[in-house]
């Protein structure tokens, strides 16, 4: 056994295999953690990525219905581009993270730790690649690099099973994917329903330019041809249109055609034909605010059969309601009533001509205004009398301004707090003018007591004795004297400090 | 010149284990069933370190010390604490004797504490006052008394005794005493097949003769081997942010601590650590200190330097808990990429 142990000597002779063995075993081990770590951060970028699967769909969706309900084309993309965005984007996100993971450097430390612990060696490894970088060694350096070095060959040829935690897919990873699958169908049922729609749309145009087409010549004989007029779609077709794009069902083409026949045919016997047009811009307004629009795609300036629909049916409304004198231009009638895309099928629509807005004030509105009325003649009348004063409604008798004293002590039943004794006194003058409500303004004591009686007595001094104590030599107490504070705490207070240093003390 | 260091070393770590075994199987001739126990006071020894041993009566602490310095041949000393001790009864006072002329002189009279292996019965019993006359000794390993000071022979090593159940006249020990232990052991009841083997002992007909199988030089060379045991940068630093995890506030300190430890442990506990691990180490065959030396210390030598807080304490949050918190959340390698 040695007595003394020597500071240490030079690490000179040691094994240049070894520390090449050493070498070896980490570079390997950082290979494989690295590997380890990048897989990781693939998965784990992956599961960060996931909800893009649902989102971009999604997007692609939301961008469809808003293209749809502008009238535009809602097939934006392929749907096969939109599934190839949101499943690329994930996995370009978790490439990049695992190429960066790979790019961090794994400590020789930390790497020789994991072969130590792989091959249970308690750190023997780890221990020994740092003293081989110490200059001087003692005799257990000595012994611990010598220990290590009869245990590298397996460390060599060992693969690392480096496990890093693993990434927890989930429940909310398949809700991802099932609501990406969701999005995607909506998108491809948003595309096919908006071409079913147009199908529908067009040949419902068909239709109506066939049967309105035998119609059209004695309506144009009528009137004059108006000016250059932005071309108006049928309304009908408009119609369905906007029906289509609601849900609502459409009649099929073979039953469209009879009602089409039917209402143009009503339209050209009566004087009141426009009143159709004029009901669907107003009454319904999401009708008419898809009316405009389709009708600003769909026209074509300078067709003379576009133009000389609407302008009769509107002329003959504005014959039959509007008893005013005054004719304005074609062209400028033709456009309120088409609403040129600002008519939002409200009474209160500034573009909306006279005739219409009466047409369309309700009784209750009515009502309303004269209520208004009446409530602005009271106002007006209170203000003439004065702004605050009651009002001549109320009834009440005037205000009492007798300042006679009451009957002796008692007050005065007839004060009413105005003036005049009584018990509480009020505002009066301007201050009763500032505000609407008199307060009454009380005063809290007597404000006379009256004189005060002193009576005073006087009392001649008489002469006390005083007794004298003699000195005498006093005893020991007899008896107790009785209990005494003491500085201890209360019972209660002892037995909280008690169990809170029992609960403190207490073995584990 | 560096094998015959190496081969050296290997001879000493020999030499370790088997003095360690002898003496462990020379005690536990005595004790029955307390094997842990037993290994952590004798790592404590051969560390150089004090043991604060803990547990209800009758589990045999005062006889297991009492049995190691029979076992190592050191001068045995046994203080009963009582609350009326001074510390004058522990360090030793000056006192008056007569001499051969007639005349008085004073005389220091040495205290119990001037011995190799110490055994401070119950000293949670005394007062605050007593306990600190034990500072010194166990941190400097020399009593002073007036303008006196005796340096206290090696091996010294006090083993101190509490009963967890009696508080009542009690003195917890302060956080300043309680640091100097190197060890805190908690003695629980033996297994159920232990309890024949220790009726036999103690009621048989016959009495166990401990035998001293060491000396106090052996222990005081065991204590330099364990001493000359290198440890790698990364036990180190492992130690150190063990003990780092302890403190609240700090960068490695988990939840629990940082919400129910008021106070956590002083660089005397990394080094407590360290120490322990070396001999866990030796006994391991190995001659370098590894993580796993010092995850095995970590609880005998964390346990008592962490004081909980108000709500630590309300909510039965123990230290036990609260270091294997610290030992599962604290990376055995550092600069992991993730």
């Amino acid at each position: 056994m040695m007595d003394e142990f020597p500071e240490g000597s030079a690490n000179g002779g040691e094994d240049p295999l070894f520390r090449r063995d050493l070498d070896v075993i980490a570079e390997r081990a950082s290979a494989d953690i690295s590997k380890a770590y990048s897989g990781r951060e693939f998965k784990r970028i992956l599961r960060a990525s996931l909800p893009l699967i649902a989102l971009v769909p999604l997007f692609y969706f939301l961008t469809q219905v808003a293209y749809w309900n502008q009238g535009g084309d809602p097939r934006l993309a392929p749907a096969i581009l939109v599934v190839l965005t949101a499943v690329g984007l994930p996995v370009l996100f978790g490439w990049i993270a695992s190429r960066e993971a790979r790019r961090i450097a794994i400590g020789r430390g930390h790497a020789m730790g994991k072969v130590d612990g792989q091959l249970q060696l308690e750190g023997r490894l780890q221990a020994a690649d740092d003293f081989v970088r110490r200059p001087l060694l003692t005799g257990f350096e000595r012994a611990a690099i010598e220990d290590a070095a009869t245990r590298t060959e397996a460390a060599k040829t060992v693969a690392l099973q480096h496990d890093p935690a693993q990434v927890q897919w989930g429940r909310a990873s398949a809700l991802w994917a099932a609501a990406g699958v969701v999005f995607v169908l909506g998108s491809l049922w948003v595309g096919t329903w908006e071409m079913q729609a147009r199908y529908r749309a067009e040949t419902a145009n068909e239709a109506l330019v066939a049967a309105a087409g035998e119609l059209a010549e004695p309506l144009i004989e009528e009137r004059a041809p108006a000016p250059a007029v932005p071309e108006l779609p049928e309304p009908k077709a408009l119609e369905a249109l906007s029906k289509t794009r609601q849900g609502a069902a459409i009649p099929e083409r073979a039953d469209a055609s009879p009602d089409i026949s039917e209402s143009v045919k009503e339209s050209a016997g009566k004087t009141g034909a426009g009143r159709s047009s004029g009901a669907l811009s107003s009454s319904a307004g999401s009708e008419s605010r898809s009316a405009p629009s389709a009708q600003g795609q769909t026209s074509e300036p300078g067709d003379p059969d576009s133009q000389a629909k609407p302008a009769p049916k509107k002329k003959a409304k504005a014959q039959a309601d509007e008893p005013a004198p005054e004719e304005k231009p074609e062209d400028e009638e033709s456009g309120a009533t088409a609403g040129k895309g600002s008519s939002k099928g409200s009474n209160k629509n500034p573009t909306a001509s006279d005739w219409k807005s009466r047409d369309q004030v309700t009784e209750s509105d009515d009502q309303e205004i004269d209520d208004d009325e009446e409530a602005e003649d009271d106002e007006e009348s209170q203000e003439n009398r004065g702004g605050v004063q009651p009002s001549l409604r109320d009834r009440r008798p005037p205000v009492s301004r007798d300042l006679q004293i009451g009957f002796g002590n008692r007050p005065n039943p007839d004060a009413n707090g105005r003036g005049g004794p009584s018990e509480q006194k009020k505002s009066r003058g301007v201050a009763s003018l500032v505000l609407g409500v008199p307060i009454p303004d009380r005063i809290k004591g007597r404000p006379g007591p009256g004189p005060t009686k002193i009576t005073q007595e006087r009392i001649e001094p008489q002469a006390e004795e005083a007794g004298t104590v003699t000195a005498t030599s006093r005893g020991p107490r007899s008896g107790s004297t009785g209990p005494l504070g003491h500085l201890d705490l209360e019972p209660d207070l002892k037995a909280l400090v008690r169990r809170y240093f029992l609960s403190r003390r207490a073995a584990p | 010149m560096s094998s015959q260091d190496a081969s050296a070393a290997r001879e000493d770590a020999q030499a370790f284990i088997e003095t360690f075994q002898a003496i462990k199987g020379e005690v536990s001739r005595m004790m029955v069933g307390q094997d842990a126990v037993i290994d952590g006071v004798l790592t404590a020894l051969m560390a150089g370190g004090h043991v604060l041993l803990e547990g209800v009566p009758g589990l045999g602490k005062t006889m297991l010390v009492s049995s190691l310095g029979r076992a190592v041949d050191l001068t045995f000393s046994r203080i009963q604490f009582t609350p009326d001790m001074m510390p004058a009864d522990v360090r030793g006072t000056s006192v008056l004797v007569e001499t051969e002329g007639g005349g008085h002189e004073l005389q220091f009279e040495e205290g119990p504490i001037v011995a190799n292996l110490v055994l401070a019965d119950e000293i949670n019993r005394a007062t605050p006052k007593t306990q600190s006359a034990l500072l010194e000794a166990m941190q400097e390993r020399q009593v002073t008394v007036g303008k006196r000071t005796i340096v206290l022979e090696e091996p010294f090593c006090v083993m101190a005794t509490q009963n967890p159940v009696e508080q009542e006249g009690t003195y917890p020990l302060p956080e300043a005493q309680l640091d100097r232990f190197l060890f805190k052991l908690v003695v629980g009841y033996p297994a159920e097949a232990d309890y024949k083997e220790i009726l036999r002992r103690t009621t048989g007909g016959t009495d166990v003769e401990l035998s001293a199988v060491s000396k106090g030089k052996t222990v005081n060379k065991m204590r330099k081997i364990v001493r000359s045991v290198p440890v790698p940068e990364h036990a180190e630093d492992y130690a150190i942010r063990l003990v780092m995890a302890t403190q609240p506030g700090s960068r490695y300190a988990p939840a629990l601590v940082n919400r129910y430890v008021a106070l956590g442990s002083s660089p005397r506990g990394a080094q407590a650590l360290l120490l322990g691990a070396k001999v866990k180490a030796l006994l391991a065959g190995r001659f370098a200190v590894a993580v796993e030396d010092i995850q095995a210390v970590a609880l005998p030598v964390l346990r008592h330097r962490m004081m909980m807080n108000f709500e630590g304490l309300s909510e039965g949050v123990t230290s036990e808990k609260v270091v294997s918190e610290v030992l599962g959340s604290v990376e055995a390698n550092a600069g992991a990429p993730v």
